[in-house]
């Protein structure tokens, strides 16, 4: 065996390194060689890469749905990505060879392009090389995604977006998903678009519900940059998973806020529009879901309900309420099943098990 | 959370079987008895939910004394009095829904329910928690059986809610807007109404306060036909079969054993036929 093919034999490598979250669907067997060649790396390639400096992410999302704490010199398998999260970096999916920037403790690797003054500088992780398969080619995430849809799906779907990070999505994604599962539907949590995390994975999961899925399961390590089509097959395959899956329901949460760029192209999407049946709005203001009402008055669409932050408030939830004539549900109210069925009925879902019993 | 025991006939060969099982639910814990029967299940699962006395025993009873012609699961709960002060009506401080939700999810996790609407049936008091549950979920219920309920809350937005479901003051949440949102649904299946034609007392558990005398009468017989009536004008306001029915079972008043044995109760809720044809 000759030292190149042992320099590029990754094998034991990978079998030590630290896999991140976003690829916990890679079979780790079809991965035989790695390339060091970066140039050509695609959003989604898998980079095996060691830990040079620790920075913002002190930690990595495992594949197992751990976090572990990351050391120097650590090994770790991260695919290359792009993100937007205003509350820490918006990066690009371009891999340094001489070192490249940790994105997200899910993982997401690339080169940072803005930081918010309040977080530090990256994680810095050396890129030892890009993993191939037997024929030689870059193992993707996208080539462990769930199949694509052979039909279009008809199960009904709750759209969950915000005003940006942190308004309350998830939160209310998965209180609307717990409030609806008591009342005995199959329901499907899913995340349309982000960053790969365990984070609002488990929180979904922890309700209860019969179904759980993010974009990594259609394929995607982040949606940041990725084309509007991709991302509504995305949508799409995760759909048609959960029909599958028997699911009666869906509650969707999209990332971010309104005007971030997938989000905002979502919205303005009119075959998006027609697939979804209702939408709640999670806010943290009086003043944002003015804004964010107005907003979506503007691109066609009239939320059901409005949460997050500004539901915490009586006061905030009153001015909330005058000012969009939209009702305003706490956390609680969205875990009701009273409550939950009621918004879901309201929404007109026209294919579910109870509407078919109706 | 459920646990169970078992309890089985005894001296017969072709047993059925009651569990006893123990759920909670967001507001108590809360049991609740299941008759499985020896035979083949052909009719879907019915609870049946007892009155104030909150004597679950003798709804066991009742659907036991037919057992070789039961065919259907039959769900029994037991809303205990520490636990569940007031069971009858829902409210924000009081909600028995979620402890029906908690018994049919646990079954549903036993494997002893499918994914099946059940028939609700509730005597007296437990038939003022059988029509409002199926207000508020009404697609989780196929028939509707109520016996001799003591008041009703009237598919009518004028009247304040529990009374009807207008906007009521007396309640934090909109349980009139909850219920008026599935009313459609409500109404769409079939309602009975059993009374007993000699319930015209107005003894001391049943409300007696003039909204409730103006609005649906002086007694439970009274009320029953008023409830129907409005029921069935309601259905057919809005182009929908007219299922509301009423049933007056001969030489009864409102003891539940009466009504069973007298006027034969349990087996009209289990009959299998034409109800329009047949009663």
């Amino acid at each position: 065996m000759s030292i190149t093919t042992i320099v590029n034999d990754p094998v034991t490598l990978i079998s030590r390194a630290k896999w991140a979250f976003s690829t916990r669907r890679v079979q780790k067997e079809s991965i035989v060689a790695m390339t060091d060649d970066f140039k050509n790396t695609q959003h989604g390639d898998l980079i095996l890469g060691r830990v040079m400096e620790i920075g913002q992410h002190k930690g990595i999302q495992l594949a197992s749905g751990r976090r572990s704490e990351l050391f120097q010199g650590d090994l770790v398998v991260l695919p290359c990505a792009a993100r937007y999260a205003p509350d820490q970096f918006e990066g690009v999916a371009e891999i340094d060879p001489a070192g490249a920037d940790m994105l997200a403790g899910g993982g997401c690797l690339g080169k940072v392009r803005a930081r918010n003054e309040r977080v530090k500088a990256p994680t810095r992780v050396l890129p030892l090389g890009r993993l191939t398969n037997q024929s030689g080619k870059a193992v993707n995430v996208a080539d462990f995604a769930l199949p694509a849809a052979t039909r279009p799906s008809n199960i009904p779907v709750i759209a969950v977006f915000g005003t940006a990070m942190n308004s309350g999505k998830t939160l209310a994604t998965a209180r609307l998903g717990y409030g609806l599962r008591q009342t005995g539907l199959r329901v499907a949590t899913i995340k349309a678009t982000g960053t790969g995390s365990f984070g609002d994975f488990n929180e979904y999961e922890d309700t209860g519900v019969s179904y759980i899925a993010d974009f990594t399961d259609a394929g995607m390590a982040t949606t940041y940059m990725l084309p509007l089509p991709r991302i509504k097959d995305g949508i799409e395959r995760l759909l048609a998973d959960a029909e599958a899956h028997h699911c009666d329901v869906v509650v969707m949460e999209v990332a971010d806020g309104l005007f971030q760029r997938e989000t905002a192209a979502l919205l303005a999407d009119a075959e998006f529009r027609d697939r979804v049946q209702g939408i709640v709005f999670a806010c943290g203001d009086a003043v944002a879901a003015a804004g964010g009402v107005a907003e979506l008055n503007r691109l066609g669409w009239e939320p059901q309900a409005l949460t997050g932050m500004v539901s915490c408030s009586p006061m905030a939830s009153s001015e909330a309420q005058a000012v969009t004539g939209v009702r305003v549900m706490t956390k609680t109210e969205l875990s009701d099943p009273a409550e939950a069925v009621a918004l879901m009925r309201a929404m007109k879902a026209p294919s579910t098990r109870w509407e078919k019993v109706a | 959370m459920i646990n169970r025991q078992t309890t089985t006939a005894e001296n017969d060969a072709a047993a059925f079987r009651v569990l006893q099982i123990n759920c909670v639910s967001h507001q108590a814990p809360i049991s609740a008895r299941v008759i499985m029967p020896a035979g083949p299940v052909t009719q879907p699962p019915i609870v049946a939910i007892h009155g104030i006395s909150r004597d679950c025993d003798a709804v066991v009873d009742a659907f036991l004394e037919d057992h070789m012609d039961l065919h259907r699961i039959v769900i029994v709960p037991h809303f205990d009095k520490k636990h569940w002060p007031v069971f009858q009506r829902i409210t924000g401080k009081h909600r028995p829904d979620l402890g029906l939700l908690a018994i049919l999810a646990a079954l549903h996790q036993d494997g002893i329910l499918g994914n099946e609407t059940v028939d609700l049936f509730g005597y007296s008091g437990g038939a003022q928690l059988a029509h409002r549950f199926s207000m508020l979920f009404p697609e989780k219920v196929n028939e509707l059986h109520l016996g001799a309920a003591g008041w009703y809350t009237l598919p009518d937005s004028n009247l304040p809610y529990p009374l009807g479901l207008g906007n009521s003051d007396s309640t934090r949440k909109s349980w009139h807007q909850l219920m008026a949102n599935g009313l459609h649904q409500y109404l769409d299946r079939p309602i009975t109404v059993y009374i007993g034609d000699q319930d015209v007392k107005q003894d001391r558990s049943l409300r007696n306060d003039t909204l409730v005398n103006q609005t649906q009468g002086r007694n439970r017989l009274e009320r029953a036909k008023r409830y129907i009536d409005l029921v069935a004008q309601h259905q057919a306001g809005i182009n929908l079969p007219v299922t509301a029915r009423l049933e007056v079972l001969a030489n009864c008043g409102h003891d539940f054993l009466d009504c069973c044995k007298k006027g034969g109760l349990i087996r009209r809720i289990n009959w299998t036929g034409d109800r329009a044809a047949n009663h």
